[in-house]
């Protein structure tokens, strides 16, 4: 059944408008991050390293997150509209394999974002700052870690985007969490912070991997944030009566 | 008049807008004095010269939220139909503005009144010029409607709200790389007009690395241009919300 689910998630996707907001947000930070990087030769020596320093600074601290947001906030509004709440209480499915259904997709499309990322660092790096050979595979191993840190946030947007039934409240929230992710992070606390965690996992602004021996610690973390917000979703679409 | 404009206040308030307010005023705030110098004598310049550049990072994004919010009742609630029926579009559209107008407005009173906190609460030595608060309050609402207008008009003339919030996020990424290129081609970009129309800058000195701040002449051209765009954005708002299918 949670196939199903799944499969009827994606579907929801096809031809959607979300792919606009894929395709397009991502190039803003590369242009940025490459013009800086490109303005700063003098002081940034590091090569491709630097380049991911100025490419993912804007990125993870400001728009990783309402970006998940934003997929998280179409996929539920799809059943806050009309009479489809009642539908998705009434079906013969538990509601947490909805939940888990949009879980998934949100989490591939964050992934599909990343690598989007990646792509458009190799070819910024490639084209633009004229730097040799390919992107290092470190930063695609970072790249990667960024979603597993993402986990917490798209399970806590999902959340959002249920209960607050607005299409753009979670978006801003997401950002503001973003921007306390930051404080958090300067404060060395990046750990205790659901969406600090992601910006962690890219190792965002650092050329020297910021994690070394910090690894069973980050993935404890995404773990109990992650089961927290799933408790409350449970909590929510069991307990909670309809709203019509 | 006045009660279609209540019926929209109700609907504010069913929506928490004062919350999202809050929300937008709070993290610029925030980020602004994340950026503070230290030094009291020149603490209200710091914050003269970091609130435009926080705005421009943030209220792309927040305007966007805030116009979508405002019409995504009428489109989740199915109401156009019947709202059309019972008043003409324009006093909707009328109605809806002024109701953005006025949020924006308490947005920029907001920060102003954080300027002075912030001060008051840091015990900054540095007098606090009110022509700078008052050009500030000026500058961010009038480029904050330029945004909000726009958004507006993207969510009225797209059936979803998604490319008036992928849109927003752009702009603020958009706006805030506008702080870094040559200031002619600041001028192009509406998202980040909050930069050029600062009247603080920085001055620097790489061997000492001494940062300190200028007051600079209010931009009032620029701010005539964007109340052009402003005028612009209303009429073509008005256009669509005239032209709009339900």
């Amino acid at each position: 059944m949670l196939t199903r689910c799944i499969i009827a998630e994606n579907r929801k996707l096809h031809g959607s408008v979300i792919w606009l907001a894929f395709f397009i947000i991502p190039i803003f930070p590369a242009i940025m991050g490459t013009f800086n990087y490109t303005q700063n030769l003098d002081i940034l020596k590091q090569g491709w390293f630097d380049l991911w320093t100025q490419h993912t600074l804007f990125y993870a601290l400001f728009f990783f997150g309402p970006i998940v947001g934003l997929y998280a906030a179409y996929l539920w509004r799809l059943e806050h509209l009309g009479h489809n709440w009642n539908m998705i209480l009434s079906a013969p499915v538990h509601p947490m394999y909805l939940f888990f259904a949009k879980f998934v997709v949100v989490a591939k499309m964050a992934v599909l974002t990343q690598l989007w990322v990646f792509v458009l660092f190799g070819i910024c790096g490639h084209f633009f700052a004229h730097l040799p050979g390919f992107p290092p595979l470190q930063t695609l191993l970072w790249l990667l870690r960024g979603s597993l840190g993402g986990i917490a946030v798209i399970v806590l947007q999902l959340l959002l985007a249920m209960v607050i039934r607005s299409f753009a409240a979670p978006v801003l929230i997401a950002l503001a969490g973003g921007v306390a992710g930051m404080a958090f992070i300067s404060q060395g606390h990046g750990l205790l912070f659901p969406y600090s965690l992601m910006m962690v996992g890219m190792n965002s602004n650092r050329a020297e991997d910021v994690m070394t021996g910090q690894v069973p610690l980050f993935l404890l973390s995404i773990l109990i944030f992650s089961v927290i917000f799933l408790a409350i979703s449970h909590v929510f679409l069991t307990k909670h009566d309809v709203h019509a | 008049m006045r009660s279609l404009f209540r019926a929209e206040l109700r609907k504010a308030h069913r929506r928490h807008d004062l919350l999202v307010i809050l929300l937008i005023a709070a993290v610029v705030v925030f980020l602004s004095c994340g950026n503070h110098h230290p030094d009291p004598a020149a603490g209200y310049s710091a914050l003269f010269y970091a609130m435009p550049i926080m705005n421009a990072l943030i209220m792309s994004t927040g305007m966007a939220v805030l116009a979508s919010r405002i019409w995504d009742v009428e489109t989740r609630g199915n109401t156009c139909k019947l709202l059309f029926t019972l008043q003409t579009r324009s006093s909707l559209y009328v109605a809806k503005a002024l109701l953005g107008i006025l949020e924006i407005a308490l947005i920029g009173l907001l920060e102003c009144i954080a300027v002075a906190a912030v001060g008051a609460f840091k015990g900054y030595t540095e007098p606090l010029e009110p022509s700078q608060l008052i050009w500030l309050f000026v500058c961010t609402f009038a480029v904050s409607l330029l945004l909000f207008f726009f958004s507006f008009a993207l969510c009225l003339y797209f059936p979803s709200q998604v490319p008036a919030l992928a849109f927003g996020l752009a702009g603020s990424l958009v706006g805030l790389f506008s702080g870094f290129m040559p200031r002619i081609c600041c001028y192009f970009i509406p998202w980040g007009y909050f930069i050029p129309l600062s009247a603080m800058e920085t001055g620097w000195n790489p061997e000492t690395r001494e940062l300190w701040y200028i007051p600079r002449p209010f931009h009032g051209a620029l701010l005539v241009v964007a109340g052009i765009f402003i005028v612009l954005l209303i009429a073509a708002g008005y256009k669509l919300m005239q032209k709009k299918e339900v």
